[in-house]
């Protein structure tokens, strides 16, 4: 990837995502001019780079993104929510072909229908008129050779006859395709059949096989490998190309065509030139509608002209357009212009000076451009205050061009006559002109036409010039000095590598403690021990205070979540048929980057519930006494060292009563569980695997993979979710996360003489109860804990440990209580240790497997503590 | 060696333009807006300008009628734009450009047209 592909990738990105809020922004205030303006410059100036490259799906695209903006700008179409919807479709499908050229320099090949699609989609919203005036610049010049570089494939290959028989169909049946077909190189062992798919392609015009670049050496030849291409020119409906290829759709590109591209000229170089006479007349003819006389000469003079010259070719064609629509007139007046063209540069003049003929050298049109371009200048006869300026500016100017020709005399009475006013220096610009260029064919008298660079365009609107005081005002604005950066943009990687080092670096602390104590146990150092204590008493402050910083990094706003919900909501909206106006609130509290990222989907996903099941429609609102349109707030906060995320909205509510009928209809509670559960309990059911109220999957929401997901996402970053609801007045969801997961904070136990970690966002409390304390109900051992009954569980037991639970010098057990969701649990174990922070790592390759533990982690004194999964154990 | 301003708002033109320039050894500068283009012009004025038409702030003509009214050393300017803009050549000249390109220009027809308003000859 080249750096000029890289920093278009760069700034597509940039302008795509300013399209995106633009469009948001529009849709509140719709009339707003500035925003209009800065919606066109942002589609204006992707289109524009797109142009420097052969992307021919995305340049089309943007075209006619362009041209519908301009239209909207200028006041000829209205602003509205589908053409906003559209608009957005073809800007994620540039999003798509960014990603495509970013992987592999270029969009994959079939993406090409894809972009016809949105092209004709974008192109219906400009309606019929609008299409004619802006339709691709080659077309409507009638200028060949542009045309045919701009074809997908080269129409110059294409014979006349197919050409012209193509154009026939097309006026019947309308569509024109030029259809690549680039079989896969395996797909005979696919049971493909490529040259008869070609063969039977629905109205195939002209077709040929094209064999590749290079063929390999005979011997690396294989035969069961497909190395060739096809290409088509067809005359069907696109609907029946698309089913005619619909198994090899990712091989073929079908590209639509104009008609009147066909229409060039091809043969030998004719003989003899054609007199400028018949051109002029018959271009006279055109312009006064005479056609009858323009075929009567052009038919008269084919019979003359060698048929396979490309005088002939060209009259031929003519002959065929001008039975046409009268829009084909302008494709005529191209092709009288070619004939003219070869014939009238010749090098068959003589030189009048030797300047003349290192103008040439120069190139002439690019010299004859720019004279008219400063004779037109010098010819204005306003006086604006910059006047002075701008002829200065073309005197500059001319004075290039002398020396470019090396023409020091010119040169010399150019410099006399700027003295002398603008009369003086267009009478010096003719004689130059003159001697410059002496075959000049037609000379361009009136003094708006300027010789053109590219082929003549359909006129579009021009933006209109800003207003003189603005300008000014603008200029002076420009004195603030500019605002140096004041972010670092750093790689995610070295900020994971700082944390893994920060993290490594506490944990290699905790080891001076046991040092210390050895120092004093072991060479009765007591001295030392605490001069040990006290340093590291030091470093891990340091260290907290660096761990603390470097998490402070990591730290991003909830805002990079929110961002997306503005366009999820309104699109959802408008395909549910729903109102709702979307309330962010809090957008900028912080939390690791990581748990901001694993929010992402949980969050799109309520959101997604919401619309598709909370919300009522419109009028079912209305019928129930809420406005129409329904409010869904995503509210962030922190709380502690927690961030809250609340999602309220103000629809129908969760029915304990469905939840429940659906839950046993799904088996996921039994009989007696209905008609016991609380309401608020039933709701809570939402979150059972497998549970769905919808009884129709829709496309947005309801597919089996509910809210059950979204617990299992918040409960890996240790966070929890509650879930309020009350019938008709809306629902709650509430998710508490923690700020940061890089540091778990776990309590030792000791069971079986060994010990075990469990993450103290489990732990409730420790208690030991009296051995004499613990009942036996149903088979399973439970004691009474301030009232309520909690269910014991030895660790060993669930470990698969022989050992029974061990008991202290006063008959007692030690139950360490965890809270699992809602429920309490008694983990019998044999003693308490301290609690540690330690980093968690995940547990890797054979041991990934064991589910009874979450991670490990490394001790201060190099040992290895298993840290228990909790939920799974029990 | 001459020196070149280029006033684009799009990153990737200017890079586009500027490889071609530089490659055939004209030193470049660059402004991304009509405001920019002007503050650095007034400083120390280039032997040309190659400028874009709709740009935010300042655009194209804004800052050639500008550029024109204060500068005190006038250089030509060529004024870049695609299609959609292209609807006017007239304003381009009345507003003080001298040339007139249709984007995307080929590196040849941008160097013909700056070698010859700078009056250098191809190599």
């Amino acid at each position: 990837v080249t750096p000029l592909l890289e920093q278009f990738i760069a700034e597509s990105r940039e302008c795509l995502q300013g399209i995106a809020e633009k469009l948001m922004q529009l849709e509140l205030l719709p009339s707003d001019a500035e925003l209009m303006g800065e919606l066109f410059r942002l589609v204006h100036t992707l289109k524009g780079n797109s142009g420097l490259f052969e992307f021919p799906e995305m340049t089309g695209v943007l075209h006619a993104g362009e041209d519908l903006m301009d239209a909207v700008r200028s006041g000829d179409i209205s602003y509205s929510q589908a053409l906003a919807d559209q608009l957005l479709d073809a800007m994620d499908f540039i999003g798509v072909l960014c990603d495509d050229i970013e992987a592999t320099g270029a969009p994959r090949a079939a993406r090409a229908a894809e972009a016809v699609r949105i092209t004709a989609a974008l192109r219906a919203l400009l309606g019929a008129a609008a299409t004619v005036a802006s339709a691709p610049a080659p077309l409507s010049g009638g200028a060949p050779a542009r045309a045919v570089a701009d074809a997908p494939f080269a129409l110059a290959d294409v014979p006349e006859d197919a050409r012209m028989t193509a154009y026939g169909r097309t006026a019947l049946e309308g569509g024109l395709y030029a259809v690549t077909y680039v079989p896969h190189a395996e797909c005979f062992f696919q049971g493909d059949d490529p040259f008869f798919t070609a063969r039977q392609t629905p109205g195939a015009a002209w077709g040929r096989v094209l064999p590749p670049a290079a063929w390999p050496a005979l011997a690396d030849l294989d035969a069961y490998r497909c190395v060739l291409q096809f290409e088509l020119l067809c005359t069907a409906p696109l609907a029946e190309l698309q089913e005619h290829f619909r198994y090899v759709a990712d091989q073929v590109r079908i590209e639509p065509l104009d008609p009147r591209q066909l229409a060039f000229a091809r043969g030998d170089a004719a003989a003899e030139p054609v007199a400028p006479e018949f051109i002029a007349q018959s271009l006279a003819q055109l312009d006064a509608g005479n056609l009858a006389a323009v075929r009567q000469a052009a038919q008269t003079l084919l019979q003359f002209t060698d048929p396979d010259s490309d005088v002939a070719s060209a009259l031929r064609w003519a002959l065929l357009l001008l039975g046409g629509e009268p829009g084909e007139l302008t494709v005529v007046r191209g092709l009288y212009a070619a004939l003219h063209t070869p014939t009238a540069a010749p090098h068959g003049a003589p030189a009048v000076s030797a300047v003349a003929v290192s103008a040439a050298a120069i190139d002439a049109d690019t010299l004859r451009a720019i004279l008219a371009a400063q004779r037109q200048i010098l010819s204005f006869d306003d006086a604006p205050a910059w006047k002075a300026g701008r002829v200065q500016a073309a005197v500059a100017a001319l004075s290039g061009c002398c020396r470019a020709l090396g023409d020091d005399a010119a040169l010399a009475r150019l410099d006399a006559a700027g003295a002398q006013g603008t009369q003086v220096l267009l009478a010096w610009l003719d004689a130059q002109e003159r001697a410059w260029l002496p075959q000049t064919p037609d000379e361009p008298d009136e003094p708006d036409m300027l010789p053109v660079h590219s082929p003549a365009h359909a006129p579009v609107h021009a933006p209109v010039p800003a207003d003189e005081a603005v300008g000014r005002d603008g200029a002076r604005r420009g004195d603030e000095p500019p605002a140096m950066p004041r972010h670092l943009k750093v790689d995610q990687a070295k900020i994971d590598l700082l944390m893994g080092l920060i993290g490594e670096m506490v944990v290699a602390k905790n080891a001076l403690p046991y040092l210390a104590q050895r120092a004093e146990a072991q060479y009765g150092s007591r001295e030392l021990a605490r001069e040990i204590k006290a340093q590291y008493a030091v470093i891990n402050r340091i260290a907290e205070e660096m761990q603390g910083a470097i998490m402070q990094v990591r730290m991003m706003p909830v805002s990079f979540v929110f961002q997306r919900f503005p366009r999820l909501v309104r699109d959802l909206c408008r395909k549910l048929g729903k109102e709702v106006a979307l309330v962010l609130e809090g957008e900028d509290s912080e939390a690791d980057k990581h748990i901001i990222e694993s929010l992402a989907d949980p969050l799109i996903h309520i959101v997604r519930n919401s619309l598709d099941h909370g919300f009522e429609l419109p009028d079912a609102r209305r019928a129930c006494g809420k406005p129409a349109a329904g409010t869904l707030t995503i509210r962030a906060q922190q709380e502690g060292d927690q961030v809250v995320i609340e999602i309220i909205d103000d629809g129908k509510g969760i029915d304990p009563a469905l939840v429940k009928r659906k839950a046993y209809e799904r088996g996921l509670i039994d009989e007696t569980t209905l008609e016991r559960l609380a309401d608020h309990d039933a709701i809570q059911l939402v979150f059972a695997a497998g549970f769905s109220t919808a009884d129709v999957v829709s496309d947005v929401s309801g597919r089996g993979v509910g809210m059950d997901a979204v617990r299992t996402a918040v409960e890996k970053v240790n966070g929890s979710l509650a879930l309020d609801s009350t019938v008709g007045q809306g629902t709650r969801v509430r998710i508490a996360l923690p700020l940061s997961m890089a540091v778990t904070q776990v309590l030792i136990v000791e069971s079986d003489g060994q010990i075990f970690g469990v993450p103290m966002d489990h732990v409730v409390e420790t208690v030991r109860i009296p051995r004499d304390a613990v009942h036996a109900i149903k088979h399973s051992q439970t004691m009474v804990l301030r009232g309520s009954i909690v269910a014991l569980k030895p660790l060993n037991t669930l470990l698969r440990l022989a050992s029974v639970p061990q008991l202290n010098a006063y008959d007692e057990l030690a139950v360490l209580v965890v809270r699992v969701g809602e429920q309490s649990f008694g983990l019998v174990v044999d003693d308490f240790r301290e609690t540690v922070d330690v980093i968690q790592k995940p547990l890797a390759g054979v041991l990934a497997g064991l589910p009874a533990y979450a991670g490990a982690a490394l001790l201060g004194d190099g040992s290895v503590l298993m840290l228990l999964n909790v939920k799974e154990l029990l | 060696m001459k020196r070149i301003l280029i006033v684009d708002d799009a990153a990737t033109v200017r890079l586009y333009h500027r490889q071609i320039l530089e490659s055939a050894g004209y030193a470049v500068d660059e402004a991304m807006n009509g405001i920019e283009a002007l503050e650095k012009a007034l400083q120390t004025p280039f032997d040309l300008y190659i400028v874009d038409i709709n740009m935010p702030k300042l655009d194209g003509y804004a800052f050639l009628r500008q550029l024109r009214t204060e500068a005190i050393v006038q250089s030509p300017a060529v004024m870049v734009s695609t299609e959609a803009e292209a609807g006017d050549h007239a304003t381009a000249l009345r507003a003080g450009a001298n040339d007139y390109l249709i984007k995307p220009v080929s590196p040849a027809q941008l160097l013909a047209h700056v070698r010859l308003l700078l009056g250098d000859t191809a190599p």
